[in-house]
């Protein structure tokens, strides 16, 4: 059974289309992760799927079920968390996560030890009686995903949950996220987390589908790979070999295939080159499509 | 009680939930009572096109002033504290962008406008209550002391306390009606107090005898009320849409 089947998909605002005929689907368990710049589609995707907006062609089916006309039975499954961390300021962590589990019609015991056992593991369970307003906006981002993840879900869909984390904070999250039975669909514009969550990656631009498989299908498919490397020293490199560009203690190189950094490096090594970091999922990624 | 919680935390709401009865409650019988001291009997006749004995002048000043003026004020309470809860309470969800939020949980449109149409009603009847319990005390007291008499409660004002509410649900009903097409609180309060307007103009309408605030008068304000908050409150709920109320 498909939990979660997208077909033809599009909406309108005015005369702007943020999605564009996006058409999948995503077995039990399945992950999806939706990358793109700003503007992509990716919240308005997501609030399309969670129900509260309707699409204008195509339709949408959240466990067999159409999500227009709304249908509580769905949202009961399904837990949504938006770019806001849409709490209630003046009221405690505790109390809007009460006030939310109930929506779910959840014990309040059962909300206070689930919101304990997620809060703990965020590093952010000593503010369970503080009020939201007076947290950091990282805390704030770390209640959102308790209350998501209170209701246990069986489709979860995730805009952008580790914008203001700590790394540490945000490792947890994509262990929680492995742990969980959930089917997953995941926004993000970072590079960073395509290797932390495993899935399929759909690549949006302007509200299109620009690419849809694996990492490795999507990385097969560039043309060109842009590998950026960073140096801790500033040693002038001449890599004959390589088509590349050096400014100070960073290079940019064009390769063929992601297969050929491994000799790349090696051949900066050999000329005296001491590496910080390589990056290219971002770069090829970023200039393939967007 | 999420919504009350929240609402009384915030000084913007309880602000003129604590401002406005104390004004209704204390200070209007207090100025009631000046007036009717010092100048009931000069008044009376000009205001209310009668005149009664000298004795009982001061006396009758308070309980006509009470009823023809101060009535139709105090009917606008319940429509000014449910007009701040409301606009809190509906657009507020937009303004602090928690709408998103609520609108992913499984409840249906119906259980959301009666928790929120409940949580704005319940305080502002409880509060009109209470309002109209200490100004009745306080306005007893001082007549009772100076005139040896009590004027509440008197028919004219149960009427007006069985009013408000429904007076407090259609502006309920049409703040949740304007909540898909404002953005933020205030315009959704100002929107909803102008159903103010019309009582504003009730005490002018009895001071120049076009409007006798007797029992006849409350009967068919109650109908109408009773018509105009159904009618709202049934409109809200059939053109109530989650996707503009989160988009507009």
């Amino acid at each position: 059974m498909y939990y979660i089947v997208a077909k033809n998909v599009s909406k309108y605002f005015s005369n702007t289309k943020a999605v564009d005929d996006i058409s999948f689907s995503l077995k039990e368990g399945e992950r999806l992760i939706l990358l793109g710049p700003n503007g992509a589609g990716k919240s308005t995707l997501l609030r399309l799927l969670s129900g509260m907006l309707k699409p204008d062609t195509g339709y949408i089916e959240i466990l067999g079920n159409r999500t227009v006309p709304y249908n509580s039975e769905i949202s009961r499954h399904v837990s949504f968390l938006g770019e806001n961390y849409a709490l209630y300021d003046n009221l405690s962590v505790i109390d809007n996560l009460i006030f939310f589990g109930t929506l779910y019609e959840i014990e309040k015991e059962e909300i206070i030890e689930r919101a304990m056992e997620i809060l703990s593991r965020l590093d952010a369970s000593e503010f369970i009686n503080r009020k939201v307003g007076e947290l950091s906006r990282g805390t704030k981002q770390k209640i959102a995903i308790c209350r998501a993840l209170l209701n246990k879900p069986k489709v979860l869909l995730l805009d952008e949950p580790t914008a203001f984390l700590d790394p540490h904070a945000t490792d947890e999250l994509h262990n929680i996220l492995e742990e969980a039975d959930a089917t997953i669909v995941y926004a993000t514009q970072r590079f960073d987390e395509l290797h932390k969550m495993k899935g399929e990656i759909m690549l949006l631009d302007h509200g299109r589908k620009r690419a849809y498989g694996s990492l490795e299908q999507i990385l097969s498919s560039i043309k060109d790979i842009n590998v950026e490397i960073y140096l801790l020293n500033e040693k002038r490199l001449l890599l004959r070999r390589w088509n590349f560009i050096q400014k100070r203690n960073k290079i940019n190189a064009k390769l063929k295939s992601a297969s050929e950094i491994p000799e790349l490096i090696e051949d900066i090594v050999k000329e005296g080159g001491k590496i910080l970091s390589v990056n290219y999922l971002r770069e090829s990624i970023s200039n393939e499509w967007w | 009680m999420k919504d009350m919680k929240e609402a009384f935390s915030s000084l913007s709401i309880s602000g003129p939930m604590i401002g406005i009865p104390i004004f209704f409650a204390v200070l209007l019988p207090l100025f009631t009572f000046y007036i009717a001291r010092y100048a009931g009997n000069t008044i009376l006749p000009q205001i209310a096109g009668i005149s009664v004995p000298q004795s009982f002048g001061n006396l009758y000043f308070i309980e006509f002033f009470s009823i023809n003026i101060l009535g139709p004020i105090f009917m606008t309470m319940p429509i000014i504290t449910a007009s701040v809860l409301a606009a809190d309470s509906f657009a507020g969800e937009k303004e602090r962008k928690t709408a998103e939020a609520l609108l992913a949980t499984p409840t249906t449109n119906v259980e959301l406008l009666i928790g929120k149409i409940f949580a704005s009603l319940i305080p502002a009847v409880l509060l009109t209550i209470a309002v109209f319990i200490i100004y009745a005390s306080i306005t007893d007291y001082l007549s009772l002391s100076s005139f040896g008499i009590t004027i509440f409660p008197n028919i004219a004002w149960y009427m007006m306390l069985l009013n408000s509410p429904f007076l407090a649900l259609t502006t309920i009903g049409l703040v949740v009606l304007i909540s898909t097409k404002v953005r933020g609180i205030k315009e959704a309060q100002q929107i909803s107090t102008l159903l103010i307007l019309p009582l504003l103009v009730i005490p002018f309408a009895s001071i120049s005898n076009l409007a006798k605030l007797n029992l006849q008068f409350f009967i068919i304000l109650f109908i109408v009320l009773l018509i105009s908050s159904s009618a709202v409150l049934y409109l809200s709920e059939k053109f109530f849409d989650r996707e503009r109320f989160l988009l507009s």
